[in-house]
């Protein structure tokens, strides 16, 4: 058993890329622990490797030669994992945060409404902690390319080290850069993403990057409603045209099953002509009216849900030169 | 110039390359209208496009120019470059924040001191191309007798609103998902299910739509869904539409503009009728040996040239059909995406078996009572994890200089979407909690057969049959 698993050859990971058509995990390969929705983890498949959770460890040898998607026991028996193949939305749910980051619902949006397709070439900036990146690398690959710039080093070199082991250092280029004194790049960019506490510093800087002859794409995206109109007013005075802002929210919904409780009914007692109050139970209930009251399929929305992320600002930058 | 008949031109005589970036002949554009209305047009060559009260232009003017520019219509259908591209941005209208009295203002009909005649007798002139529409704007502020008495901001909002009235501008642009989308959801919101643009886009990254993969789509959403999802592979991998009917209805699909050979070598249509029989081709073969043995024993002066055509056809089609199939049965699908009128756990029992393991499935709905029960049984089954029902809640917001807020009206659902991650469960696991949540569901349904089964019992009677039914508290 162990022979054949050693055979299976150690080959370059992308995170994304499809996987090899018998579908089967091998060494190397990132994995996505995953319990439930809210309890999942990440960890890189080594010969003699453990993982650990709370309720128990699972050996590394036992995850190899098994097909994506399966699900592993403990030893003991009591605990069980699903071992998913990465995709960069599992990838924003287990990556460690060092700062804020991008959720689907706005990363959705956002790719939509800047057009983001394979072969295009983007900026982001700032960086943080590589959530929306590994995003726009998917949307954009094989032939697009990514210029994120993150100012902090600390943050930078750790969103490298990640890239590189995603295997998406040849989509990604990453720069430890402040984006306020520019990117250093010139007419070769379709759409820009700025997730940064002061875009207007960044936003005259990404006229000279757009592509020639086509609109150029920008989102600023900012929590404050502050930053959103100092950002608007330097779209505007950097004449970028159709500036629309946005929120996007999903509403998670809850199914569960709902029982009326039936109301107290008089029945008249035929033997004594005594009135009788009957009490009715659920199942007294269920002989009435069997379809109505029980077992409904309802659902309703979470008591607390997130109610704000960041307004998202979107405009055109229109870099033709009959226009010039 | 005008009076000079303008030579007529082939395809061949526009050279577009960068199909992506230029408008070649024939493709649809989406035109954007100063009203903030849009069009989709199909740029025929030596064809007038038709704007409607905005006038026309000819198609071969715009033809091979770039994406995006904005034009204006000038002596009847002459275009020219409209450099104020800023113009209807009306961000900055400056002026105070003010709470200067417009009490005294009256904007109605009879402030304005041309008549409804003479205003569309302007209106015609300029349509014409007779007057200019700087010079109507004018005519009609120099008419409006309120106009000086507004503050700065109502003004400049005046004039904002008389320049979008009069003047024929327009910008064409590459119809993309988004564009269309919104576009259908404006004017025949049913044919595409109401679905709407930020729902769409969570459709695409839940199901990890990315090039170098293979998606199967089934919906019946005129194409959008699919041109979508093709839009995002960039057609680099395959996309099987399952569809209804004798073939996939697409009809949003030309306005993509996507590239025929593109197209073709990435989408495979397939039928329901054919997928789920498991002799898809018996039946065409069958007719084929017939026609085939016909034509053998026929002599040749007596066949009918339809008939070997026929079995041209006959042939073609059970290739490509046995080409799809064959994919179908070497490879699983990297995802799985649903729009359409079908029960969703159909769909999904009967496609389940072709989405690889660890990928993930998406579906559709305007109405989340149809995904309760697929809710639920996605939730039950062991072929699947992370099961989620969202809705999808968007507000746009007027970002005008000092008058941030969001807008008084707005979509009111985006649609419902379910999703969950295809797995393998090995059958000798049997997680504890999941096992007790198990056996309290057979329990519970044991005590109701039960019930069911007695359905006029006494009243009096009832405790005996109530041992496993919670009784409500009386106290
Ligand atoms: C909220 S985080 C970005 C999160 C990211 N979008 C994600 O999804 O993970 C903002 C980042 O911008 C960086 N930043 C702020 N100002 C910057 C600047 N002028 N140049 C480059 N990076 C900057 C910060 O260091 C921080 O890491």
């Amino acid at each position: 058993m162990t022979e054949t698993k050693d055979n299976i050859e150690t080959e370059k990971n992308t995170l994304f890329k499809y996987y090899s058509k018998d579908n089967i995990i091998k060494y190397g390969d990132i994995v996505i622990a995953y319990v439930t929705p809210q309890s999942m983890s990440s960890f890189k498949v080594e010969k003699g490797g453990i993982y650990n959770n709370r309720c128990g460890s699972y050996k590394h040898d036992d995850i190899v030669g098994k097909k994506w998607g399966t699900k592993i026991a403990t030893h003991t028996g009591r605990g069980f994992i699903y071992i998913l193949h990465p995709t960069p939305e599992l990838w924003t749910n287990v990556l460690p945060h060092r700062t804020q980051i991008l959720y689907l619902p706005d990363i959705s949006f956002i790719s939509m409404n800047l057009n983001l397709k394979p072969g295009d070439n983007v900026i982001e900036t700032g960086t943080g902690s590589g959530s929306f990146s590994h995003s726009i690398a998917r949307s954009i690959l094989p032939t697009g390319h990514l210029y994120t710039f993150e100012f902090h080093e600390e943050r930078s070199k750790r969103v490298r080290q990640e890239f590189l082991e995603h295997g998406l250092e040849d989509i990604i280029t990453i720069q430890c850069r402040d984006a306020s004194k520019g990117f250093g790049l010139k007419d070769c960019i379709d759409a820009v993403f700025l997730d940064l506490p002061a875009p207007w510093d960044a936003i005259p800087h990404t006229i000279e990057c757009f592509k020639q002859n086509k609109i150029g794409k920008i989102c600023c995206f900012s929590p404050c409603i502050e930053q959103v109109q100092r950002s608007c007013a330097s779209l505007h005075k950097n004449k970028f045209i159709n500036i629309r802002m946005f929120e996007v929210l999903t509403k998670p919904y809850e199914v569960r099953s709902f029982s009326y409780k039936p109301i107290p009914e008089i029945k008249l007692n035929n033997n004594d002509d005594i009135m009788e109050v009957v009490e009715p139970t659920q199942t007294t209930a269920i002989e009435l009216e069997p379809s109505k009251v029980f077992n409904l399929t309802v659902s309703r929305s979470a008591t607390s849900v997130r109610g704000h992320t960041s307004y998202l600002t979107f405009a055109d930058y229109p870099k033709f030169n009959d226009l010039m | 110039m005008s009076n000079i008949k303008e030579q007529k031109k082939s395809i061949e005589d526009f050279n577009v390359v960068d199909k992506e970036n230029y408008m070649a002949p024939n493709a649809y554009i989406y035109v954007l209208l100063p009203s903030g209305n849009s069009k989709i047009v199909q740029l025929k060559p030596n064809c007038n496009i038709s704007l409607g009260k905005f006038g026309s232009f000819k198609a071969n003017s715009i033809i091979g120019k770039p994406y995006g520019i904005t034009y204006e219509i000038v002596n009847k259908n002459d275009i020219k470059l409209y450099k104020n591209y800023t113009f209807f941005d009306d961000f900055d209208i400056d002026g105070e924040v003010t709470t200067i009295n417009n009490k005294d203002l009256n904007d109605t009909q009879t402030s304005q001191k041309l008549s409804h005649q003479e205003i569309e007798q302007l209106k015609k002139e300029l349509l014409k191309g007779e007057k200019n529409s700087e010079n109507v704007i004018q005519t009609v502020l120099d008419n409006s007798v309120t106009f000086e008495a507004k503050t700065e901001f109502a003004k400049a909002k005046y004039i904002k609103r008389k320049e979008k009235k009069f003047t024929k501008i327009f910008t064409p642009l590459k119809p993309t998902a988004k564009l269309l989308c919104e576009y259908y959801l404006e004017i025949k919101p049913s044919k595409i299910r109401e679905l709407r643009i930020d729902t769409l886009s969570q459709m695409m990254t839940l199901a990890n739509v990315h090039a170098q993969s293979n998606y199967m789509v089934v919906e019946d959403i005129q194409g959008l869904l699919l041109g979508a999802v093709l839009e995002r592979t960039g057609r680099i991998g395959k996309v099987l539409a399952i569809h209804e009917h004798s073939q996939f209805n697409g009809n949003i699909l030309p306005s993509f503009n996507f590239d025929e050979k593109e197209f073709n070598e990435s989408v495979m249509t397939y039928s329901w009728d054919r997928l789920l029989n498991p002799e898809p081709f018996k039946q065409d073969k069958l007719e084929l040996e017939r026609v085939i043995k016909y034509l053998e024993t026929t002599p040749k002066e007596e066949i009918n040239e339809k008939l070997v055509m026929k079995k041209e056809r006959y042939i073609k089609r059970i290739a490509e059909g046995e080409k799809i199939q064959n994919f179908i049965n070497e490879n699983k699908f990297d995802g799985l995406l649903i729009a359409s009128g079908f029960n969703t756990i159909d769909v999904i029992e009967k496609l389940k078996p072709y989405i690889g393991g660890s990928r993930a499935i998406v579906a559709y709905s305007p109405y989340k009572e149809t995904l309760l029960e697929t809710y639920n049984y996605l939730r039950n089954s062991p072929e699947f994890v992370n099961a989620q029902i969202t809705e999808s809640w968007m507000r746009e917001h007027q970002a005008k200089k000092g008058r941030f807020h969001p807008l008084m009206s707005m979509s009111g659902s985006g649609g419902f979407l379910i999703s969950a991650i295809r797995v393998y469960n090995t059958p000798n696991i049997q997680p504890i909690s999941s096992a007790i949540v198990a056996n309290k569901l057979k329990r519970k349904r044991e005590a109701l057969e039960k019930l069911e089964n007695e359905p006029q019992k006494k009243v009096t009677n009832i405790e005996e049959s109530s041992e496993s039914v919670e009784t409500p508290n009386t106290n």
